[in-house]
């Protein structure tokens, strides 16, 4: 689970402290490129996608039979990671787990983000009461925790993965509206948008124009935090038996089937899952505050 | 300060009530309509019928959400089929011992992560914050599960210092064994301080940019006196902030936390009532924990409009 | 005949030769290490199974709570049944100086049957009497349906009429004859006796009367025990649990399944406990039971799970002796006969039997079970050895061949696509064709939910799942607890809401628990109320009938069902692989119907 949303929870009430919000030009990759660690942070999380989508291509496993006579085999020939607890490689289901995680994990994100800066948005820039409608109602589901949420919705609807993606989405969108609402609350008094408006420019136009785009750069800060987070959240749903049914599977669950053997020595079950999983939520974290960085932002607007 | 107030607990107030709202949908989104959710699948039409009469389920969505409501504000948080016991009971009897591993964690999360964010920020891109930052964003990073096995398995298992489970029973018992608690206070703690200090520390980075610092740097003022004296001041405020609103956060690592160790607490009772269909119980447990979070979030925010004045006449807030 | 739900955990066994020897022989396991010297006091600590939890107090219970832990491992501590099954060589047979009363007498062409009860008293002091029997028996008849072990036709139907001579014996009059072996058996033993003057009353503050007298009596104090039965937080409290006539008396339970039970003074059996008390303890996984047992000695009689069998060589090193425990019973998963959907399908016998020639119990006893346990397949327990299971069902018709599954399906105008999902080709129901309500290109696909928190079964249904594909037949997993899954197991009828499960698999079996002789009445006759696949075949009906009627028509039910396929066949696992503290003696034998009796437990100094 996230702090990030805490963060910026004060500042919405403190108001959009500093004046950062330009187009932000190409200012920002430069700043981003020069940041080393932002940067080995995207190779890595490059690496990751190439490896769980194109690695099958070049390491062909079987991830549907299954072979139990080849169970918790330790790595050896043909097999450099063994095998998990019914004999399929752990090598290829590194990489079919990889495939749903970041599946879920940008598809939540992708969600979460976009529902959260329409609203936000729209609030932000319409404002007066219906603004504080809708953030109240921000507030009430903030208030929610979002794991007692994720159980809740988890065993009404049967997870798969568009099911897991919308839970875990609904649950996410809250940080994003807020921000963006700051950012619409600081943008609508602008000159261009007052003279957008008085020349009759409708709302809708404004928003996507204007407010948005001018908000871009803490879109993408939060929205790759996101991801990170979703990560996590897939992992301890998993740990908790309310993921997805074999034989698909994602990073988490192999770490908490792989804990099953915790004394039994098979650290091929565990290591290689719960590793994956640290570098992406790392990496991902990582490239967030190098963008958050590269865009000027502090730490309210992101 | 007034204005502010009244204003703010209008907020509460009204975050309360769509609180309310919501649980009450995430109710009637059960399948079946709540009865047959609750009652299971085998209900018979006339049991759906006595139950539905029994909690004011009949009639128009609203008066049954004023019914609902007015049952919530007595006290009357629902029934639990499948433990036999009102949710309100159940919640008496886990909530202390949650509050109480929570509460001690929490404590110490703060004692660490103030001074630890506070070191990162000040010896920015220093040795020292690249190692605390390293550190605790691996540890932010990891599951927190997985951070609960590994203690185990090095302290209860192959050290045998601490025991591998919380004690059980009552909230006395649990008092009576605090060897046990050991591993679980630690493992929400190490979760919260990886958390906490990078807010705390991104949050004291703002200050130190602020202005003001820079104002009084450039009058000459000694650093030291900048950092205790003001910065400290203005940074108290969102961690308060802070305390108020990461009651969810808290609640959710609590819950793996007491999963990992079978500690007879609320996030445990709402993990068994999860998996077991419990539905009363589970909102039960969301209205609580929200109403605790906005009450919070309520109280933090009037300290830190008490600490920061800039806070009570920000514009912008609806 | 009493039989339950067990939820099973595989065993492994260190491989040691004296151990290996003792995991062959009947049912009993090793013998701990050599002990010191037997102390008084204590309280001993039980490990529960994850998942099963005792939820459930009131003896007279229905099939959504008819498990193992309910009754062996709880029930049965404070309320002992009128015969005993379990000897002290643990076999499973009745024990007669276990039970409440001496093995009954058969007369006048075993129509007519005398009991005679021993001297054992309840709690509150008064004498356990035929009183009490007679209260059973009158709330039965008054409630039969709300009694999971009934089954029309069967007791207390077969019961014409009952005398009540003295304080101590009582005649039965049945209404034909019976197989002594079957009714003292199958029976005699589903009867509890249940302390009248404590418990017949309609109400809390009512008075205690004889209520049980009339029928609408009866129902008033079966609904009033009830009710107070589903009050699980006063479970440690009421003082209508307290008034028993077993060895432990609970005076603490927790929501989640902690319970504690302190000894009983006025025990009247053979064994008074030495311990002061015992504490069964819930955890969420077997994982966590493990943490514990490998951190400290806080566990007396815990478990290791079978994927971390290997852990029992540090177990040894910390004071542990491995004992496999063997149940009496037979492990399988259902399939709805009544689901609207699949019934048809799951409904033709060449498709079960296709489904267990996919099923490669071999191979899942070597892998997940470790090689401990035995392939079953059939209704008869195979280990112990015993005199009713024979060659044909020990061999088991269909064993592990994808190309006779493959060739069943073709055979009978099924298009097999291997890795996809067959189709029927040829509707209609000749003898080649696909069968009654089939339709063409009616696929081959279920949904199965199986008991989630359990290694052994995960691996095995995903095996099940990959080779059922081989012909094209397709399964979509889903892993629920297994106390969901209990309460979803029992019978329904096709339009009922509580009809669409597909198949299920609780992760165990059917322990036969208080019946040694194993007739199949409440697992596959027409109406049975343990009866949840909802099964109905005559040819069936009559075999088990017969059984009834002389254990020489055994083998012909036997063969049969074994034939038939009504449930899908598994691999029978050790019931747990119990690893005892060695401090801790008198666990041994452990019972073959996975009761508990710490009252012949004791610690060592």
């Amino acid at each position: 689970m996230s702090l990030e949303n805490v963060t910026t929870l004060g500042a919405a009430e403190v108001g959009p402290a500093t004046d950062s919000q330009q187009p932000p030009g190409r200012l920002w990759l430069s700043t981003f490129a020069r940041n080393r660690l932002a940067v080995i942070g995207l190779v890595v999380i490059v690496a990751l996608l190439l490896f769980s989508f194109v690695g099958p291509l070049f390491y062909h496993t079987d991830q549907i039979h299954t072979r139990l006579a080849m169970e918790t085999l330790p790595p050896g020939k043909g097999r450099p990671l063994g095998t998990d607890d019914v004999g399929y490689d752990e090598l290829g289901r590194l990489m079919v787990g990889g495939q749903t995680m970041l599946e879920v994990a940008f598809g939540a994100a992708a969600l979460a983000v976009v529902l959260g800066v329409l609203w936000g948005a729209v609030a932000g820039y319409v404002g007066g009461f219906i603004d504080g409608l809708m953030m109240r109602i921000v507030d009430a589901l903030l208030a929610i925790p979002a794991l007692l949420l994720l159980l809740f919705l988890a065993t009404v609807f049967r997870p798969s993965v568009p099911i897991l993606i919308l839970v875990v989405g609904v649950t996410a969108w809250l940080v994003p509206a807020r921000l963006i609402r700051a950012e619409a609350l600081s943008l609508r008094s602008r000159e261009y948008v007052l003279a957008a408006k008085t020349m009759g420019v409708r709302a809708p136009t404004i928003i996507f124009r204007h407010i948005i785009t001018n908000s871009i750069g803490t879109i993408l800060v939060n929205a790759t935090f996101q991801i990170a987070d979703a990560i996590l959240v897939v992992a301890a749903l998993s740990f908790l038996g309310l993921g997805i049914a074999p034989p698909a599977t994602n990073w988490g669950a192999m770490l908490s089937d792989g804990l099953n053997f915790t004394y039994s020595g098979f650290w091929w079950l565990t290591y290689p899952p719960g590793v994956a999983i640290v570098l992406t939520v790392l990496a991902f974290n990582v490239v967030g505050d190098g963008l958050r960085d590269a865009f000027g932002l502090d730490s309210k607007h992101g | 300060m007034i204005r502010f107030l009244l204003r703010r607990c209008a907020q509460a107030v009204v975050v309360l009530l769509l609180v309310s709202v919501i649980v009450f949908c995430l109710l009637h989104l059960l399948p079946g309509g709540p009865a047959r959710a609750i009652l299971g699948v085998h209900a018979t039409p006339t049991a759906v019928a006595a139950f539905n009469r029994e909690n004011g389920l009949e009639g128009p969505l609203p008066v049954q959400y004023w019914h609902w409501l007015t049952g919530v504000l007595s006290g009357n948080l629902g029934f639990s089929y499948v433990q036999n016991e009102s949710v309100a009971s159940l919640l008496g009897q886990r909530l202390p011992k949650t509050a109480f591993l929570a509460g001690i964690s929490v404590v110490l999360a703060v004692l660490i992560a103030v001074p630890v964010g506070f070191y990162q920020a000040v010896r920015r891109h220093r040795a020292g914050d690249y190692i605390l930052t390293t550190v605790t964003l691996v540890l932010y990073s990891t599951p927190a599960f997985w951070v609960a096995i590994i203690l185990i398995d090095v302290f209860a298992v192959r050290l045998h210092v601490v025991p591998a489970e919380a004690p059980q029973g009552s909230f006395s018992e649990v008092l009576s064994d605090p060897h046990a608690l050991v591993l679980p206070v630690l493992t929400i703690t190490l979760v919260t301080v990886a958390a906490f200090s990078r807010y705390i520390r991104s949050s004291v980075l703002d200050e130190l940019a602020q202005e003001y610092v820079r104002m009084a740097r450039s009058k000459g003022a000694g650093s030291r006196v900048i950092l205790f004296g003001h910065v400290l001041r203005n940074a108290a405020g969102p961690v308060v902030t802070l305390l108020g609103l990461s009651l969810p956060f808290i609640v959710s690592g609590t819950l793996i936390t007491e999963y990992v160790f079978n500690y007879p607490g609320v996030g445990l009772l709402a993990f068994n009532a999860a998996t077991s269909q419990d539905y009363p119980v589970i909102l039960g447990v969301v209205i609580v924990v929200a109403a605790a979070t906005v009450v919070g979030s309520l109280l933090a925010d009037i300290t830190h409009a008490v600490l920061d004045p800039r806070v009570r006449t920000a514009a912008g807030i609806a | 005949m009493r039989s339950r739900l067990r939820l099973g955990l595989s065993a492994i066994a260190v491989a040691t030769a004296a151990l290996t020897a003792a995991a062959c022989s009947s049912g009993s396991g090793a013998s701990s290490a050599a002990a010191g010297k037997p102390a008084s006091g204590g309280t001993a600590t039980f490990a529960e199974l994850p998942g099963a939890t005792p939820n459930y107090i009131f003896p007279m219970l229905t099939a959504a709570y008819y498990s193992v832990t309910n009754i062996e491992q709880f029930q049965r501590l404070s309320f002992r049944s009128l015969y005993w099954v379990g000897n002290s060589k643990g076999q499973p047979v009745v024990d007669p100086s276990m039970s409440l009363a001496a093995l009954p007498v058969y007369s006048d062409h075993d129509s007519v049957v005398t009991i005679t009860l021993g001297n054992y008293k309840w709690s509150d002091g008064q004498p356990v009497t035929t009183r009490d029997v007679a209260f059973w028996i009158n709330m039965l008849r008054a409630n039969k349906t709300s009694f999971a072990a009934y089954i029309p036709g069967e007791f207390p139907d077969n019961l014409k009429s009952y005398k009540i001579v003295n304080p101590k014996t009582i005649v039965l009059t049945l209404n034909g004859s019976y197989n002594p072996t079957w009714f003292t058996n199958d029976q005699l033993t589903q009867i509890t006796p249940l302390p009248q003057q404590a418990w017949d009353k309609e109400s809390a503050s009512g008075a205690i009367g004889n209520y049980d007298e009339t029928t609408a009596g009866a129902q008033a104090v079966f609904n009033f025990l009830t009710a107070q039965s589903k009050n699980i937080a006063t479970y440690g409290t009421n003082p209508l649990w307290k008034t028993v006539d077993g060895p432990w008396t609970l005076v603490n339970y927790q929501s989640g399944g902690y319970a504690k039970f302190q000894a009983n003074p006025n025990y009247s059996g053979p064994t008074k406990p030495k311990l002061n008390f015992f504490v069964e303890e819930p955890f969420t996984s077997d994982t966590a039971e493990l943490n514990v047992l490998r951190s400290g000695n806080s566990i007396d009689y815990g478990y290791v799970p079978a994927q971390e069998a290997s852990q029992s060589g540090e177990l040894a090193q910390q004071g542990y002796t491995t004992q496999p425990w063997q149940g009496w019973g037979t492990t399988f998963f259902l399939m709805n006969f009544n689901n609207p959907t699949t019934g048809k399908l799951t409904g033709q016998t060449y498709i079960r039997q296709a489904m267990q020639s996919l099923i490669d119990e071999p191979s899942y006893l070597q892998g997940p079970l470790k090689g401990y346990g035995n392939t079953n397949y059939g209704p008869v327990p195979v280990k112990p050895s015993n005199p009713f299971s024979d060659s044909y069902e020990t061999q088991g018709p269909w064993p592990y061949s994808p190309s006779t599954a493959v060739s069943l399906l073709k055979s009978h105008g099924w298009t097999v696509k291997p890795n996809g999902v067959s189709v029927c080709a040829s509707p209609g129901t000749g003898a080649t064709q696909c069968g009654k309500g089939i339709t063409a290109g009616e696929q081959l696909s279920f949904n199965l939910v199986y008991a989630s928190g359990n290694e052994v079964v995960s691996q095995e249904m995903q095996a099940m799942k990959s080779a059922f594909s081989l012909a094209g037949i397709q399964v979509s997993l889903s892993a629920e607890p297994f106390d969901t899954i209990i309460s979803m197991v029992t019978p329904c009828t096709p339009s009922q809401a509580g009809c669409s499960w597909q198949m299920l698999n609780y992760g165990g079996g059917w322990t036969y628990g208080v019946d040694p002789y194993p007739t199949g009445d409440q697992l596959f006759e027409t109406g049975s109320g343990s009866n949840s696949s909802n099964y109905s075949d005559p040819e069936a009906n009559k075999l088990v009938n017969a059984t009834v009627h002389s254990t020489a028509n055994l083998q012909a039910y036997e063969d049969y069902i074994a034939k038939q396929v009504p449930v899908l066949w598994m691999p029978q696992p050790d019931y747990q692989i119990s690893e005892v503290s060695n401090k801790l003696q008198g666990t041994n034998p452990q019972s073959p119907i996975e009761s508990l009796t710490p009252e012949n437990w004791y610690f060592t100094s």
